[in-house]
């Protein structure tokens, strides 16, 4: 009950003119040590994770469940950037990561206006198939798929985990389509009447108002595709174009037992989603609302 | 163009389609039918074992100037890799092979021409036939030996094993009594974990029978060899693979947890060198030892032509040239034992007499190897993922003596496939 | 490697192009071949009929995803039906062999115990973690200072995944060393094996899943703020408590977004492979998620016919849940007018 009187805002908004917090103490008071709770809970094991990265092979068996290394051993991060060529594994992981979400944008943003407003005889129809398309398992095809790629020559390289993104996703086809559905219509109107072609109406209208969307895109789609694991599993054979997650997964049989550096590695390869997140937060929030544009 | 233009590009996409997914055959082969002599050279192996591999390649590159050697670093899931690649036509001109797993690949190897006698023990090569054939040249054995803590043995009175005879396992059973004492977390074991594949050897039984026909690690002979290793965790004579789960054992070794160490391989020498305290040295594994690896060369059938040519002398030199076989050693780790006369002496030379890794050499004088099967990984994969789910080998609970049998049947109907 | 493309890559190599984009070239080809296909079908189709413009655009627009769908999905997946009734190991031809695939996989002990696996993993994560993401963002919806602090820190963890996900929970869970088993040796409970155990290992994994419900969250944070606020102003003048506000209000607003969540929740819980893969299956294959027994037979023991088959069997357990769940939901959604048109349905009292 607590939760759902708190969960509303604007009522208390409207209804009152001091802030939900002054007029009810004690219930914000426990709100905030549920809350707190719930964090340590949800935010120990990083914590932990970091804690473990930092302690020496003896102190990892030791220490149990504290979260203060006690050691500082950042050695153990030197060692996690040279022990494997983590560079390179980088580059893979980005080249990997940045050229599809390129790719995906621009191939989803295509279809999306096309499906918002384009409206011709057969939209609704070819639409459906894409929403039915979200609810195939990729794993359906990952077989055949592997074999199109083998008779293409390209087992072994990256190509088969950047060029699918060139040809859109369902998931963020849909995306953008309720975006620009959102958009007001008359935009569309006044660029027709200025004999614009839809292309360029396309590219010189829709895209600069479309950022927020395409920020928020950008972010969940490095998320997906820096942790991608399953594509490199199939195609990557030699250690020259592995990916980070698949050189994690791969680290006991490189490096033994050593707890401390596989977890230094792991934070190592968190990091970039942390940093991105940080960083463009707010977009996140404002790009994936479902009633939207401005 | 009279046709409705939206039917031509889905037209164009599925004939697209079909035209790759027809063309499905398995890979044409791409080489070897350049002019070019260089080669590429696929291994597996930690850090350590990559390094003396790299330096092979090196040295033999050295020796024959103008000449390239890629080397490939295979990290993890080897077999499966080496499969795809063979069937994408992507595979290195030589690639590493276990003796355990030339069965499977042999299909796929150059048949070579392997003289026995230049190695130490006949079977380093024989353990790489196929058929009759040789399909790999042998360059490394890796025998296994066991380090003793001779402070532990000093402290409860014991006298030290031989250094050249092994001890029977009930002897060795008796040791690591005496050797462990201590609780919890704290506790120190007369032996480290005990590795069932190898114990089975020890014994004198097998994980499968001379002529790769069954598996018997659940024959009789093994199910008392596990009831062997089962008592010995019951009793905390040694710890189980729970206990060591995310530690590494030679660090237990260095705080003075372990009192003997018995999976003990060449690469193994580099944990061990910077111990000093306790005072420690290398005798026989017990009974019969370990199975011994042996790491072969092949060549890839589709070689031809330059290619071919520098692959063979690759292959010979890496195995047959003092200068590649003292490369297997890399400062104070070494990926294998060198099979060739002399170079054997490399490793003992690494660390002080008292060591005594001329353990190794003796180890490997009288080695036994196991027979190869095809399919190898994923047999005894299957076979190792219900040993450990479901008896204290691993972290199952259930009576070896009734889990052991089924799956070794289930391991021979797998053979037999 | 189909002939004709080793062709064209010893052709792209003759040229001089650098050796990482060689596979490129074939492809690039096709494409720019089949583009021009098109490009001449839409000019020709604009002579015609000069006022279809807005159509040729159209198609035009969604020719990339159209490509993309032929090429990646539908070949694949009529490819796929043949070699699912092949025995295929890659490096041999193909041997058909009927509906035998389909015979074993109905036979095989592990197919049924993947099946329940990743049934019973789908069936108690989602709803648990969508109860879990939806009542944590009522809870961090409500105007308090320190939100955005808290807002982060719980979506945090949703960063870590795949395998650094499964990695650092298989070291939180190690038995004797682990942060799970001090924390609870501390409280006096002596810790279960985790992962190691088989009747543990599925319920750590849901648990695990948990953690990560940060994503969600944010989708249903940013749906209750979309909530038309004219509705709770309505709601208070007709004298509703906050219950019935919830019930009434809040609830049938954000149900498309958690049928939505539902539905993707549902098929991405029976696509899961990461965890599988890196515990190996699991103790007594507890952990042996459908799709990870689909690559083990693919990729490790190079059963492509049998994999095949094994994907369709996935793909009709889809469709089905997927089925039962779109159809149990138009007892419970209600839908804006705008978001589908002709298909809406009143909440029944």
């Amino acid at each position: 009950m607590a939760v759902l009187a708190a969960s509303r805002p604007v009522v208390a908004a409207y209804r009152a003119d001091r802030p939900f917090w002054r007029r009810n103490l004690p219930l914000t008071i426990i709100l905030h040590v549920v809350l707190a709770l719930g964090s340590l809970v949800f935010v120990y094991p990083f914590l932990w994770m970091i804690a473990t990265s930092l302690r020496s092979l003896a102190g990892v068996g030791s220490s149990g469940a504290s979260v203060w290394p006690r050691e500082f051993l950042w050695d153990n991060y030197t060692r996690a950037v040279t022990s494997f060529p983590f560079w390179r594994y980088t580059l893979n992981s980005l080249l990997t990561t940045l050229i599809p979400i390129i790719g995906t944008v621009f191939s989803c943003a295509l279809a999306g206006f096309a499906f918002a407003r384009l409206r011709v005889r057969f939209t609704g129809v070819v639409f459906a198939v894409v929403l039915a398309t979200m609810l195939l398992p990729g794993q359906v095809t990952m077989v055949p798929q592997f074999m199109l790629f083998n008779n293409l020559g390209m087992v072994d390289t990256l190509y088969p985990l950047i060029l699918p993104a060139f040809f859109g996703s369902p998931f963020y086809i849909f995306l953008f389509r309720q975006f620009f559905s959102r958009m007001p219509s008359e935009l569309a109107d006044a660029a027709v009447v200025d004999g614009c072609g839809w292309f360029r109406m396309f590219l010189l209208v829709y895209v600069p108002l479309a950022r927020p969307a395409v920020v928020a895109v950008s972010i969940l789609l490095f998320m997906g595709y820096w942790n991608n694991f399953l594509g490199p599993a199939i195609y990557i054979n030699s250690d020259k174009w592995k990916t980070l997650p698949l050189a994690l997964a791969g680290f006991q049989s490189v490096n033994g037992t050593d707890t401390p550096l596989l977890m230094a590695t792991s934070v190592l390869i968190t990091l970039p989603c942390l940093v991105i997140f940080f960083v463009a937060q707010k977009h996140l929030t404002n790009g994936i609302t479902f009633t939207g544009g401005k | 163009m009279m046709l409705p233009n939206r039917l031509i590009p889905v037209m164009a996409a599925v004939l697209l389609a079909a035209g790759c997914a027809t063309g499905s055959q398995p890979a044409a082969n791409n080489g070897g039918e350049n002019n070019t002599a260089d080669i590429s050279f696929s291994f597996w192996g930690t850090n350590s074992e990559a390094a003396s591999l790299k330096a092979i390649a090196a040295a033999f590159e050295q020796a024959n100037p103008g000449i390239k050697v890629t080397t490939n670093w295979i990290q993890s899931d080897y077999e499966q890799k080496l499969q795809t690649s063979i069937a994408a036509g992507t595979q290195s001109t030589v690639m590493e092979i276990s003796n355990t797993s030339l069965a499977g690949f042999a299909p796929s190897f150059a048949e070579q021409q392997v003289d026995p006698g230049r190695f130490v023990q006949p079977n380093i090569s024989e353990s790489l036939k196929f058929d009759g054939k040789y399909y790999a040249m042998p360059f490394t054995a890796k025998p296994k030996v066991m380090a003793i803590n001779v402070d532990a043995f000093k402290a409860v009175g014991l006298p030290l094993p031989s250094a050249t005879t092994p001890l029977t396992l009930d002897e060795y059973e008796a040791i690591a009594a005496k050797l462990s004492h201590g609780e919890g977390k704290s506790r120190v074991y007369g032996a480290s974990n005990l590795w069932f594949k190898g114990w089975l050897t020890a014994a004198g039984g097998g994980f499968y029978n001379a002529n790769a026909t069954a598996c018997t690690f659940g024959d009789a002979q093994g199910v008392r060899t596990a009831q062997y290793v089962v008592d010995m965790q019951k009793h905390r004579y040694a710890p189980t693979s729970l206990d060591i789960q995310g530690q590494d054992q030679a660090q237990w070794f260095a705080a003075g947890r372990l009192g003997t160490f018995s999976d003990f391989g060449p690469w193994t020498v580099a944990d061990f060198a910077n111990i000093s305290k306790p005072n420690w040295t290398l005798v026989p594994v017990p009974g019969k030892g370990f199975p011994m690896e042996v790491g072969g060369l092949a060549i890839s059938k589709r070689a031809s032509g330059k290619q071919l040519e520098t692959a063979k002398k690759f292959v010979e030199f890496a195995s047959s040239n003092p200068e590649a076989q003292n490369q297997l050693i890399q400062g104070n780790t070494a990926l294998g034992v060198p099979i060739i006369a002399e170079s054997t002496g490399t490793l003992e030379k690494v660390l002080p007499a008292e060591r005594n890794l001329a353990a190794f050499t003796t180890a490997m004088k009288t080695g036994l190897v196991s027979p190869s099967v095809p399919r190898e990984a994923q047999i005894s994969g299957d076979a190792d993922k219900g040993i450990t789910s479901y008896t204290p080998l691993g972290s199952g609970k259930d009576d070896v003596a009734k889990i052991l049998p089924g799956l070794n049947d289930k391991c021979t109907a797998a053979l037999k496939h | 490697m189909n002939p004709t493309i080793g062709w064209i890559r010893q052709l792209a190599e003759s040229w001089g192009v650098p050796a990482v984009l060689v596979p490129l070239v074939p492809f690039l080809l096709l494409l720019i071949a089949l583009y021009a296909v098109i490009g001449l079908a839409a000019y020709g189709a604009k002579r015609k009929w000069p006022r279809a413009d807005k159509t040729i655009a159209f198609w035009l627009f969604i020719s990339p995803w159209l490509i993309g769908f032929a090429v990646f999905t539908v070949g694949p997946m009529v490819s796929s039906i043949y070699v699912s009734l092949t025995s295929w190991d890659l490096i041999t031809a193909p041997k058909f062999v009927g509906l035998a695939n389909y015979s074993e996989a109905f036979q095989d002990p592990r197919v049924a115990q993947a099946l329940k696996v990743t049934l019973l993993y789908a069936v108690i994560s989602v709803p648990l973690q969508t109860a879990l993401a939806f009542l944590v963002a009522l809870l961090l919806n409500a105007d308090l200072p320190g939100m955005r602090f808290f807002r982060t820190v719980w979506y945090l963890p949703s960063l870590v995944s795949g395998v650094a996900q499964m990695v650092l929970f298989l070291w939180v869970f190690n038995p004797q060393y682990g942060l799970a088993n001090d924390v609870l040796s501390k409280l006096g409970i002596d810790g279960p094996g985790w992962f190691n155990d088989a009747s543990w290992a599925l319920p750590t994994v849901i648990l695990m899943s948990l953690w990560t419900v940060g994503g969600a969250m944010v989708i249903y944070l940013a749906g209750l703020k979309d909530v038309p606020t004219n509705l709770y102003e309505a709601a208070a003048l007709d004298g509703a408590g906050p219950v019935r506000t919830f019930w009434h209000v809040t609830l049938p607003q954000l149900s498309p977004i958690i049928l939505f969540n539902a539905l993707t929740g549902i098929i991405g819980s029976l696509q899961i492979f990461t965890q599988g893969f890196i515990a190996n299956g699991g103790p007594k294959d507890s952990l042996l998620f459908f799709v990870y027994y689909l690559y083990d037979n693919a990729f490790q023991n190079f059963r492509m016919g049998y994999a095949s088959a094994l994907a369709w069997i996935l793909f009709v357990v889809i469709v089905a849940l997927t089925a039962v769940t779109a159809r149990g939901s138009a007892f419970a959604v209600y839908y804006e007018t705008e978001l589908s048109g002709r298909r809406r349905r009143l909440r029944r009292k």
